[in-house]
């Protein structure tokens, strides 16, 4: 689901309080560090956000399958957060 | 905290049931440190966006800048100038008109010898690999997705898709193919060479690696280039590779 529409699925109080954290400033400090995650990392979120399924992705870049994609995925972005949190 | 990204993700895939969805709603709005998560997950995916479309925005201008390169010039009507010199005496005028003629004849000679080769290969590349062929099979998979970007132009995108698929199964000869034609189109000649030397050293029952490494050499066109295309050529006709028709053409026009 593209990133526009799933704000929009949150309720208006929740829709409220998620916009007024979701700064440009935050947003420039996890730009500033997608170098620092690695190739693979920011390749793999590239490819999700451009609409490709885990499964997709797996296939591109030969991982085993959907699940690992998704973990490796996930971390990726465990990762990224403890990069702009510091 | 582990598992919530995982959380936050089903939440936006609505994957959750919906007892999982209120209580997600709820904790946006009454727990902090959960809200923050949510929101950093979102300025995630929102900063990703922006840099896939800065990604593509590149591929387009440089796209529309070769197009403005190429596009024919329209030249202008504009308004008769009238000197108020002393016109030149008619033999002045006739040793004109004979010096024009000859270097017009001149270019125009020196122009289609330098860039015969050059038009071979353009018009190769313009005639068999302007679109890649798209299966309509059901799904969607990496190398019908690289096509895709191709077929509009992206190639940009595309080669994101084809060098990714050749880095992690190096046997995959469309992926070398289809990475070296968007070299070429992007006229990243060094880049493509290497492909279609990858491509022709692979062991294929059909294997275009070699014409189209000549077509590469032709179209670059650096000292030496002209010469090292007709060798290739002559290997692609003397041993019936893919291309061989096009290679016995092209060696008499060369």
């Amino acid at each position: 689901m593209p990133v526009a529409d799933a704000m929009n699925q949150l309720p208006d109080n929740a829709k409220n309080v998620i916009e007024k954290l979701v700064t440009n400033e935050l947003k420039a400090r996890i730009k500033s560090q997608l170098e620092a995650i690695g190739q693979k990392c920011k390749e793999l979120l590239l490819m999700f956000e451009d609409g490709l399924t885990d499964k997709e992705i797996a296939e591109i870049l030969s991982y085993n399958n959907a699940a690992v994609v998704k973990t490796t995925r996930l971390r990726c972005l465990d990762k990224l957060r403890e990069k702009v949190t510091g | 905290m582990p598992g919530t990204v995982e959380f936050i993700e089903s939440y936006f895939q609505q994957t959750l049931s919906s007892e999982e969805r209120a209580a997600f709603e709820l904790r946006c709005t009454t727990d902090e440190v959960f809200a923050e998560e949510v929101a950093f997950y979102i300025a995630t995916r929102q900063a990703m966006r922006e840099e896939l479309l800065m990604q593509k925005v590149k591929a387009w201008k440089t796209e529309d800048n070769d197009e403005v390169k190429n596009a024919p010039v329209i030249a202008e009507e504009s308004a008769q100038v009238i000197s108020m010199r002393k016109k030149p005496g008619i033999i002045r005028w006739v040793s004109y008109a004979a010096a024009a003629c000859l270097i017009l004849i001149i270019s125009m000679f020196l122009f289609e010898t330098r860039s015969a080769s050059e038009k071979l290969a353009a018009n190769y590349i313009n005639t068999k690999y302007e679109r890649l062929y798209q299966s309509m099979s059901g799904g969607q998979d990496s190398i019908q997705t690289g096509i895709a970007a191709y077929n509009a132009k992206h190639y940009d995108s595309a080669l994101i898709y084809f060098k990714g698929i050749e880095t992690r199964n190096p046997d995959n000869d469309d992926a070398k193919k289809y990475a070296g034609l968007c070299y070429l189109q992007q006229k990243d000649y060094d880049n493509a060479l290497k492909e279609f030397d990858a491509l022709a050293a692979m062991d294929l029952r059909i294997n275009s690696g070699n014409i189209l490494k000549a077509v590469t050499l032709l179209e670059r066109n650096n000292p030496g280039d002209k010469e090292e295309a007709r060798k290739i050529l002559n290997i692609v006709g003397d041993e019936k590779l893919d291309g061989s028709e096009e290679a016995a053409e092209w060696l008499k026009k060369l």
